[in-house]
């Protein structure tokens, strides 16, 4: 084997093969022995005040977010081959189609893609609320009762710059599973053999946002405050805008218009920001990760610890999910500020999927191409037309400029 | 290859790359592109889109495979990210619309012009010292 091969081999099995979740989104694996299901959620010691610990300096946002990881043991029985989100880096090129032609069948393919466990979450929520209007009008009350609940904090957060990171860790595709309603679990296995198949549907392809899907997953790479507004974005693979207003109720029902991202109000509690996010439209992340429903609704709460900001999301879904799912995030905040790189995907995507639901991308000289170079697509439009009234297709109208005045 | 050297490498490029990585979300799978084949095209860029999630190239390729095309095709190319593009060399400075390329991609299963690049092969002349991703050129 020559240095090359050997590196570009071991560059991949980096990258693309064996990086644990755990390696690509911070932290580490939980210390502890391993299990094939997850442990019960340890509860919240003060449900009204989470990070009592982490804001007392006895716990790091790390650690608060470890208490809710486990390591999940190899189980010969499980019908995802103890896959996490990873899976898709074996199979997003195609690889099945690529057996099949050597000769390969299905089952052949499918036991040869074994994964190894590890991190996986505990997605069951340590808090006894039952929905999302119950759990905030608890913290709120809790806010309220001698802490504030104000528009703004009495100090201002600077939560400004890119913060990286978030992500609340690999999630089992078997925790995935378990944690479905009886309804959407047939959906999440299908979603799992759609990429073991080659047939990978990820809203980004779509230029959709990939907004809340699995709760190991949580990404934004800037905040900006602008008075009582917080935005969130994330530019890539699509652009993700997230607007959270403080200190305002939801808009009343009829004006109300559910959105990728959904409709997000807000209260401060002292210097954490508990966000309650509804009206959304149904997503899914993709990439082995769960779907939610346009009944899901979140719960966040979020705390600027040094250089880490930590965030506490518990999701509620009853079309969707089992129970009340939760997972913590910890972002992680860059030295040095990167401008956000527009993102252009809809002027420049041609990929589509075919009638068979398998992905595909339309080329130059078919139809429906978009042309990916034409930076001024109306005026090529107008050219379009002015051509088709030339040539008689549409009711004839002069140019204004050859018409002239008439007063 | 002396077991110390690759654990060397091995450790040195897995603390890299741990520190490097960040969530990656790809925007779409690669299971358009035959992985199995590689297309080797030779013309103009006529097209040059640096954006995300792909930078793209368009060109007017007037040789496939070393074979003279009887009428010039034109082919769309697509890149990684904005960002990848610029950290493997591929910068709008190297990619320019006019310069002469040849370039390496998986192409579509459906057998369009249009293809994943695999090696940008060389550009106004200048070849590419790398047969990966990046944009080594002799003599640079």
């Amino acid at each position: 084997m020559n240095m090359w091969t050997f590196t570009t081999i071991l560059l991949s099995g980096v990258v693309l093969t064996a990086s644990p979740a755990w390696a690509q989104r911070g932290g580490g694996p939980p210390a502890g022995p391993t299990s094939l299901r997850p442990p019960a959620v340890t509860r919240a010691t003060d449900a009204a005040d989470p990070f009592a610990a982490v804001r007392a300096g006895r716990q790091t946002p790390q650690q608060y977010q470890a208490q809710y990881r486990y390591n999940a043991a190899v189980d010969p029985a499980d019908p995802f081959h103890n896959w996490g989100g990873n899976l898709w880096n074996q199979t997003w090129e195609g690889n099945w189609l690529a057996a099949y032609r050597d000769g390969k069948t299905f089952q052949q393919f499918w036991n040869g893609l074994q994964g190894n466990g590890g991190q996986s979450l505990i997605l069951a929520t340590p808090y006894s609320y039952t929905s999302a209007e119950e759990h905030w009008r608890a913290w709120r009350t809790a806010a309220n009762g001698g802490r504030g609940g104000a528009a703004q904090p009495s100090t201002p957060t600077d939560w400004s710059g890119q913060w990286g990171g978030g992500g609340a860790g690999n999630v089992m595709q078997r925790d995935y599973y378990a944690s479905m309603s009886a309804a959407y679990k047939p959906r999440f296995a299908m979603s799992i053999q759609a990429e073991i198949e080659g047939r990978h549907w990820w809203p980004a392809d779509s230029c959709l946002p990939n907004a809340y899907g699995g709760a190991g997953t949580w990404a934004f790479r800037y905040a900006n405050f602008n008075g009582p507004l917080v935005h969130f974005n994330n530019p890539n693979p699509v652009y993700e805008g997230r607007y959270i207003v403080v200190g305002r109720d939801f808009l009343p029902p009829d004006q109300s218009i559910p959105s990728f991202m959904g409709e997000s109000i807000a209260f401060w509690d002292r210097d954490e920001l508990v966000v309650w996010t509804k009206n959304l439209h149904p997503n899914m992340r993709g990439h082995g990760e769960a779907e939610y429903s346009a009944e899901m609704q979140m719960i966040e709460r979020y705390y600027r610890s040094g250089d880490n900001l930590l965030v506490d999301v518990t999701r509620y879904d009853p079309v969707a999910y089992a129970a009340p799912q939760h997972s913590v995030g910890v972002f992680a905040r860059a030295a040095e500020y990167q401008v956000p790189l527009q993102n252009d995907c809809v002027s420049t995507n041609n990929v589509f999927h075919d009638e068979k639901g398998w992905i595909a991308d339309v080329a130059p000289g078919q139809p429906g191409y978009k042309d990916i170079f034409d930076l001024t697509p109306w005026y090529t439009n107008w050219m379009k037309a002015e051509e088709a009234k030339k040539q008689g297709q549409a009711p004839p109208a002069p140019s204004i400029l050859e018409l002239g005045g008439t007063r | 290859m002396n077991k110390m050297i690759l654990g060397g490498i091995t450790a040195t490029l897995i603390a890299a790359f741990t520190v490097a990585i960040v969530p990656v979300q790809a925007h779409h799978s690669h299971a358009m592109f035959d992985g199995s084949k590689e297309v080797v095209i030779e013309g103009t860029i006529t097209g040059v889109r640096f954006a995300n999630p792909h930078v793209y190239l368009q060109v007017r390729a007037v040789k496939k495979d070393g074979v003279a095309l009887s009428a010039p095709e034109t082919w769309a190319v697509e890149m990684s990210t904005v960002q990848n593009q610029t950290q493997r060399g591929l910068t709008p400075t190297v990619l320019t619309y006019g310069a002469t390329i040849t370039v390496k991609m998986n192409p579509l299963f459906s057998g369009e012009r249009s293809g994943n690049y695999t090696s940008v092969m060389a550009i106004n002349g200048v070849k590419n010292t790398s047969a990966a991703e990046d944009w080594k050129p002799a003599g640079g």
